[in-house]
């Protein structure tokens, strides 16, 4: 049967997910990319009355090694739609030149058609299930946000191309972390606005950065409403680390 | 082979109204052969007390067999009736006592309290975890039918013939989506000073 | 170096019942991975046409992937044809699609649902490489060994010893079918980790489409 992956927590990459009688290389002729290098942990998304919030901290991981501190890992597509990937670092750069073409090619066409939401996820959905079906993978799970006419939408998908859309997500890490959180927010205040969405999508990372090693305090936000999209600069939360003092068995 | 499935063979139990009922399947398997279909898995433990034993039949026996002795043994020290409360945490001592090479069984123990008349059903595994708050209990090749139907069927306080066709209905029909399950059932309904038990007969493919 | 695979469960539920004037096509809404949810408001029906719509457990993935293909091969029958596929040529159609992929199959479980030109319901499903059954009721996914045997028990005629071949009798309403579909997807929930959230029930008959949501288990 089918084997879980959860490619963004090196913690569960370490485990042998992989089966062990296919892990010799020997005599094989061929071996594509078939784990992640540098990798960015979990993403947060949340829809709100009349727009989307994405969240992502700023780190590259390599292993458990902290290599990156302070890369993007959203993507400003246009104005009304937006990018968040957790994942492989490279194959992510190598979608951000997949979109900038296809944006250029859109642009030089000038017939008003550009991406929206719906339309970014449904072909990033092809681009990665195709990777797929070629045995070669793009190791990323998306998180595809935006306005599609006017209306909030917020989409996820991961590397086998499974595709699906929420009022909320969180990929990686934060499914197990944040996503009740999320639910539980959702729930309490569903016609939620942007500055309830932001803080619960902070407060996300927040709970991400306490229990998750391969995530920091340094992050970013994206949100689009009616007056457009916009990535904001990176920033940084400062950690509450009381607690920790009445953590006994380690001192 | 899996010794759970070697033979093959299902059991449910089901709660009523101050009433209990068993039911157990007669193909008796050896992996896809049947060499037998007169082979109820359902034991008298007392007069109202049931034991179904689905899993690998020479286990079955062998509990059976250990098992009345120790309730022999026990209605003699204690000069009273076995209670379904305290025959069930016998067979979960009696099951943990193998808890590393266990016996390949899946018991399902369905009895009236011999003070109170209620109802008792419970099931466990073969290491004896066992669950006592549900009204019904299944076990054997066709658990997940069994299970589904169960939860569709069953309504509370059924009387004993509407108890009868409701889990003559579940063991038929689970049954004869199971290959290593069937040729027809027996199903006993425990009452207060009586107990009825009937065979049902099933397609035998 | 790991070995990669290209499948994923993400489990769910779907089943359809084919009555004289009607056809009943119901999915839940939950979409998961291993122990994860990764979606409660994921309903598997995709309507092809106007009176034959398609549902399919399994790997998501493969089944987005299919539903875009028989999407497309309509869009192109319209275009040639100047009419929507029937639901036959629909379900004749699957076989090839999945047969074609017999070497990689799409890991699916899917189920064509309609009427045909006459207004009666018609149910088909398959196994992953194509191999088609056409009962009148049916169920696929993760909860399948939980509810057919209750389906055959109020449907199918197998109460009693006969071999009845397994089709809806007559007198079986389409309000009796939502009934009948409403319950087994409240027991399946019940026992089933990968189906709940909430359940889609999509009535076809000639008046039209009416699609109703029920709350499930949500744990």
């Amino acid at each position: 049967m089918a084997k879980r992956y959860d490619i963004n927590s090196a913690l569960l990459r370490d485990l042998p997910l992989i089966n062990g009688s296919h892990s010799s290389a020997v005599g094989q002729p061929k071996a594509h990319t078939q784990s992640p290098s540098v990798s960015g942990t979990a993403v947060i998304g949340v829809a709100f009355k009349g727009g989307i919030v994405l969240a992502a901290d700023t780190v590259g991981s390599y292993g458990t090694l902290c290599k990156l501190r302070t890369i993007p890992r959203l993507l400003r597509v246009n104005k009304s739609t937006v990018l968040a990937m957790s994942g492989d670092y490279a194959d992510f750069q190598y979608i951000e030149q997949l979109i900038a073409k296809k944006t250029m090619q859109d642009f030089c066409s000038d017939d008003g058609y550009e991406w929206t939401p719906k339309s970014l996820h449904s072909w990033l959905t092809r681009i990665l299930y195709n990777a797929r079906s070629k045995f070669d993978p793009l190791w990323n799970s998306y998180v595809v946000g935006g306005l599609e006419d006017g209306v909030p939408y917020l989409g996820g998908l991961t590397m086998l191309g499974i595709s699906y859309t929420a009022p909320y997500m969180a990929t990686g890490f934060g499914r197990f972390i944040a996503q009740p959180f999320l639910a539980d927010q959702l729930e309490k205040n569903p016609e939620m606005d942007e500055a309830a969405a932001r803080e619960v999508a902070i407060h996300s990372l927040r709970l991400l950065y306490y229990r998750n090693r391969e995530s920091s305090n340094k992050y970013q936000l994206t949100v689009v409403t009616k007056d457009g999209s916009v990535l904001e600069p990176i920033k940084e939360f400062e950690g509450v680390w009381d607690t920790a003092l009445m953590i006994r068995g380690y001192d | 082979m899996n010794p759970f499935s070697y033979n093959g063979g299902v059991c449910v139990a089901m709660k009523g109204d101050k009433c209990v009922a068993i039911a157990s399947d007669h193909r008796l398997g050896a992996g896809r052969l049947t060499v037998g279909t007169d082979f109820p898995k359902v034991f008298e433990m007392g007069p109202a007390l049931y034991l179904g034993l689905p899993g690998l039949t020479s286990d079955s026996l062998t509990v059976v067999n250990k098992l009345k002795f120790r309730v022999n043994l026990y209605e003699l020290s204690e000069n009273r009736k076995i209670k379904p409360h305290s025959f069930k945490a016998m067979l979960e001592h009696f099951l943990y006592e193998k808890r590393f090479g266990g016996y390949f069984i899946a018991p399902v123990i369905a009895g009236l309290d011999p003070d109170t008349d209620e109802p008792f059903v419970t099931a466990m595994d073969m290491l004896g975890a066992g669950e006592t708050n549900e009204p019904f209990a299944v076990a054997g090749t066709a658990e997940e039918s069994l299970l589904g139907l169960c939860e569709a069927l069953w309504e509370p306080n059924l009387k004993p013939d509407d108890l009868f066709e409701t889990i003559s209905q579940v063991i038929l029909n689970a049954v004869d989506f199971d290959c290593l399950a069937g040729a027809g059932a027996t199903v006993h309904v425990i009452e207060k000073d009586k107990v009825t038990t009937r065979t049902i007969k099933t397609r035998m493919d | 170096m790991g070995h990669f695979d290209p499948y994923d469960d993400n489990g769910g539920t779907v089943a359809a019942i084919a009555g004289q004037d009607y056809v009943l096509i119901a999915s839940d809404s939950r979409l998961s991975t291993g122990s994860t949810i990764l979606s409660r408001f994921t309903p598997k029906i995709y309507p092809l046409s106007k009176v034959t719509v398609f549902a399919c457990a399994g790997f998501h993935g493969d089944v987005l992937t299919l539903v875009k293909q028989l999407e497309i091969r309509m869009k192109l029958y319209v275009h040639e044809h100047g009419e929507e596929m029937s639901t036959k040529a629909m379900m004749a159609l699957l076989l090839p699609t999945l047969y074609g992929r017999r070497f990689f199959p799409y890991y699916v479980r899917p189920i064509v649902a309609g009427l045909d030109r006459e207004g009666r319901g018609l149910v088909a499903s398959y196994d992953p490489i194509g191999t088609p059954e056409f009962f009148d009721y049916v169920i696929q996914g993760s909860a399948e060994n939980l509810v057919h045997p209750f389906l055959n028990n109020q449907i199918g005629a197998k109460k009693t010893l006969s071999d009845v071949p397994i089709q809806a009798p007559p007198e079986l309403t389409l309000e009796k079918a939502v009934k009948l579909l409403k319950d087994s997807f409240l027991a399946a929930a019940e026992r089933d980790v990968y189906t709940g959230d909430t359940v889609t029930l999509m009535a076809i008959t000639a008046k039209g489409t009416e699609t109703t949501e029920y709350q499930l288990r949500r744990d």
